[in-house]
This record gives structure tokens, sequence and C-alpha cells, in this order.
């Protein structure tokens, strides 16, 4: 159901060696409400990016297009491309599960299944390649730790999930999706349903990240976005108001808008 | 009238209407165990019926009754599960959800005597299967599926949408979201409708009358094609044929077995229920 692109082919190719995604001229719509309009945006490898804006700017419609998860999402239609790896996410060819598998996603409210701890750490990673019971064990491990949850459950890994507490759960999920091995982690308010607490573990479980995935961040927290971002974007209303590096975004924004936002954290455009 | 006169004869009356409906169940239940218990005994159970009823037990009625509904269930569960899904997964035309809505609910609706006279002009006249506990499974298993289906349907489409999400951003295609996550998390909800839905089979007797048993000569059935014996058409062909009086006591004691199978399966129905209720409130 997706619109023909117009008027794209200027921007072709004109993807930088160290961009992840390339979004051209990229608009959604829903039940034809325009959502979001004409967006151009790079997100660059290794870095954490974070997408601040207020309710209702289209941040979480935004960053469901990196993966594709917007399919799931009853009447939408998008026109316009986002380049990753050099291919367009929204072209024909591409096979939805590998590119869920590249560009992992954590939700807002952490979504545990009703299996035990390991189960749900194995859940994805099972479909896409086979692994023997040593490699498993080994692997959930290795998540596990890498999330820093394997003290806190490595003695029961056979209990449910849903024993868990909200921030070991959110962790345990994103467990899950690292266990997928993907190249992108897109973390839609990861920390929003969480204490104050859970949400500092869970940013301090993205500086160490980064160094190995690119990571896309929405949030609604200025403070959390000055604390772990490299890159800033302020959206409001379904466009990208400014976009830069974090320093600059703080410190000197050129817009006047930006700099009212995070200020007061308050907007209104 | 004061405030406190009308609030009080309104919680009269409410109260009186739980009494009288509670009063009913309790009474019938009340009488059919009164009057069956004398003719229950472990021989009634264990032995077949003989003279029309009036001597031996209920073996035949109850393995009969038990064959036909576990069958239908068998037949009915792996349809019910796989509309549901459909219907919660897949069906996103509005019109079309609107009119499955319909016909289900229309399905339900049928008497339960229509079923029986659609199974005997369709299979036991048309398809020649003669009267068969089979043909019998398979009329069951049609009326119970609205029921089942509404109830799996429910199930798995209030499990909110960030576990599909979650389970497709992992890279699973539908079909493992489907399998591995959704079944799983919805399937006590279809088990539940299911054992209320056999719940209501077990005691249908329109339906199975034509088509699927016979009161006297059977046994355990040796193929598809031979009739059965069954609890409610026994009771219903003593209460309406019988003279002698230890038969109609004898139909009384099937009573109470009958009432015993449907709450028992209402009871694990309610079971099932508390005990695997998913909630997702957090």
């Amino acid at each position: 159901m997706r619109k023909p692109a117009k008027n794209l082919e200027i921007y072709h190719s004109a993807q930088p060696e160290t961009s992840c995604f390339n979004v051209q001229q990229f608009s959604v719509w829903i039940d034809d409400i325009l959502i979001l309009k004409k967006l151009n945006l790079v997100i660059c490898r290794n870095e954490i990016h974070c997408i601040i804006g207020p309710s209702g700017a289209g941040k979480s419609t935004l960053i469901r297009c990196f993966n594709r998860i917007c399919d799931e999402t009853d009447g939408l239609k998008t026109e316009g491309k986002i380049f990753f790896e050099n291919q367009n996410s929204f072209g024909r060819a591409v096979n939805t599960s590998e590119l869920r598998r590249k560009v992992g996603m954590v939700f807002q409210k952490p979504a545990v299944f009703p299996k035990s701890i390991r189960e749900n750490v194995l859940l994805g990673v099972k479909y896409h390649k086979k692994l023997s019971k040593r490699e498993e064990l080994e692997l959930v491990e290795e998540k596990l730790k890498a999330v820093s949850l394997w003290k806190e459950v490595s003695h029961r890994l056979d209990d449910q999930a849903r024993s868990l507490s909200a921030g070991q759960q959110q962790r345990l999920c994103l467990a899950r999706t690292l266990a997928v091995e993907p190249d992108v982690v897109l973390l839609d308010e990861p920390t929003s349903a969480l204490d104050p607490v859970s949400a500092r573990a869970i940013e301090d479980l993205m500086l160490k990240l980064k160094k190995k995935y690119t990571i896309v961040f929405v949030t609604h927290n200025i403070k959390q976005a000055h604390r772990i971002a490299d890159r800033v974007t302020f959206m409001c209303e379904g466009n990208i108001i400014e976009t830069g590096e974090k320093g600059q975004m703080f410190n000197s924004p050129k817009d006047e808008q930006t700099k009212h936002y995070l200020k007061e954290d308050f907007c209104d455009c | 009238m004061s405030r406190k006169i009308k609030n009080r004869l309104f919680l009269t009356i409410c109260w009186s209407s739980l009494a009288f409906s509670s009063f009913v169940l309790i009474f019938l239940i009340a009488t059919i165990f009164w009057n069956g218990f004398q003719s229950v005994s472990l021989e009634f159970l264990i032995l077949p019926a003989k003279s029309f009823g009036a001597e031996g037990g209920v073996l035949y009625q109850i393995s009969g009754s038990v064959m036909l509904v576990i069958t239908a269930a068998l037949l009915s569960f792996p349809v019910a599960l796989g509309t549901a899904i459909y219907k919660s997964e897949y069906l996103k035309n509005k019109r079309l959800q609107h009119l499955s809505d319909i016909l289900i609910y229309g399905l339900n609706g049928i008497p339960s005597v229509i079923f029986g006279i659609f199974g005997l002009i369709l299979f036991v006249n048309l398809f020649n299967t003669g009267i068969s506990w089979f043909v019998g499974a398979i009329i069951l298993g049609i009326m119970i599926l609205p029921t089942l289906v509404l109830t799996a349907y429910q199930s798995i489409n209030s499990i909110p949408q960030h576990y599909r999400e979650s389970a497709l951003a992992l890279g699973m295609n539908k079909w493992q979201v489907n399998t591995q996550v959704l079944i799983p998390m919805g399937i006590h909800g279809a088990f539940t409708g299911l054992l209320i839905g056999l719940a209501r089979a077990v005691g249908e007797t329109a339906p199975i009358m034509f088509i699927a048993t016979a009161f006297s000569g059977a046994a355990i059935p040796g193929s598809l094609l031979e009739p059965v014996a069954t609890l409610p058409t026994h009771i219903l062909a003593l209460a309406q044929q019988a003279t002698d009086p230890a038969a109609i006591q004898n139909a009384w004691g099937a009573s109470l077995v009958l009432i015993t199978l449907v709450g028992l399966f209402s009871i694990s129905a309610l079971y099932f229920r508390n005990r695997y209720k998913t909630s997702f409130a957090r």
C-alpha cells in the first residue's frame, strides 16, 4: 500500500561511509493523517543517537520504521526511502525478518514471554542459526552478562521470566535482542516504565554497548539525552527541527524552538 | 418515599432475585440427587443396561457419551483455534470481521434439533452412513464450534500488541510468532472454552438422537459407523417409554450421572480459567 516515491533521485547514493541509516524524504500517513513530513536524517554508526521531542512529535513512528515494525500498524502508508546498509528498507525485495534481525528493537513496556529466563534469551536466535546445547548456554551467559543481569539470575535461569522485576525484565528484553547479533539497537522510550535506578542501569548499558552497536534511542527525557547521547535530533509535529552533535545542540542550538524546548522542556510549535 | 426506604427496597429486590435464581438451581440438583441417589451404585456405573433399562446400569451410556464429546472436541478444537488465529491476526478488513462475527453468532443461535436434522439428511441419508456415532461427534463438534472460536479468539486477541511486536522485532516471522508466542499464551483461554463447550455437548439430546444413538444393543462401537448409547438419549427413552417403575428410577440415576459429568466439565473449566488466568496488567 506504499505510494510510489517521487523526486528522490537527487539523494540517490549520497550515503557517507559512516552512516548506518539514511532517511530520505520520508513521509508517513496513518489513516490518511500525515504523521511524518518528508524527513531527512542520517544516523551514524557506533553512536548513540537520541531522538527527543514532545508527545505526538512522531518519534516513535519514525523509529518503528527503521526495522519495518511499523508494518504492524493498521492504515499506515509511507513514502520516501530509508537506506540501511545501502539498501532501501522499504524496497520490494526486502526480507523483513532479516532486516529485523540486523536491526533489533526494545519497546517501552518490557514484553517477556511466559517462558523461562533462558528460553526468553534464546527465543529469537533459534530461528536464525542452529546452536548446540553448549553454545546455547554460552550465548545466554554472554548476553546476560552484556546487560549486567547475569549475577542476578545465573542461579535461576529456569525460573519464569515474569518473576523478574520490571527493570530486570527490560534488561532481559535487551539481552534477547542482542542474542540475535544485530548491528543496530532501536530503543523506544525503554526507561519510561521503569524506576529511576533501573533507568540509570539501562543508560549505563547504552554507553557500554555503543562500541559494538549503533543505538537509536527515543526519549522524552531531555536530561537522559544529555547523559547518553552523541548526537541529538529534535522533532516536533512530524518535522525534524534540528539535528546535531550533543554539545552543539545543548550549548548553541541554531533553532529557536530547539533552544526553547531544551531549556524549558516545553514546546509550542 | 424516603431515600432510605427506596434504597432498602431496591436492595431487597436484588437480593430476592439472587435468592430465586440460586434456589432454582439448588432445587433442581437436589431433586435429581434425591431421586437418583437411590439407584446409583458401583454396579450401576459398571454394568450395561438390561430389560429396557429396568435392570443393570449405564456403563455403555457413559462410555458412549464420553466418546462422542471427546471426539467432538478433537475435531472441533483445531478448527476453532485456526479460525480464532485467522480472525485475530490476519483478518484486518473491518467488514469481513463483522461478517465473520455475524456468522459465528448465527451458528451459535441455531437450535440444536436443526443440527440433528441436518446430520440426518446430509450424512445418514445422503452419504448413506447409517446411524453412526462418528457422525454424531461431527455434528456435536460443529455445534460447539462457535463457543470455542469465540473464547479462543478473545483469549488470543487480548494479548497486548507489544508481545507480537517484540517477537516480530526479533526477526521471527508471522508463523513463528503465532506458534511460539500467541498460541502458548492464549491456549488456556481456548481450553476453558473447550470445556464449557463440552459441558454443553455432553447433555445435548436433540442433535444426536436421530443420527448417532440406539436405545438398546449398543456397546462400545468397533467402527466409525456404528451407533452408541448415550446418557441423554437413554434418559429420554426411559422417561418417555418405560412403564416399569424400576426403569423410571434408573432414569433418575442416569440423570444424576449426567449432571455429574456436566459438573465435572464445568468445574474443570472454572479451575482452568482461574489457574492460568494470564494477567497482562503491569
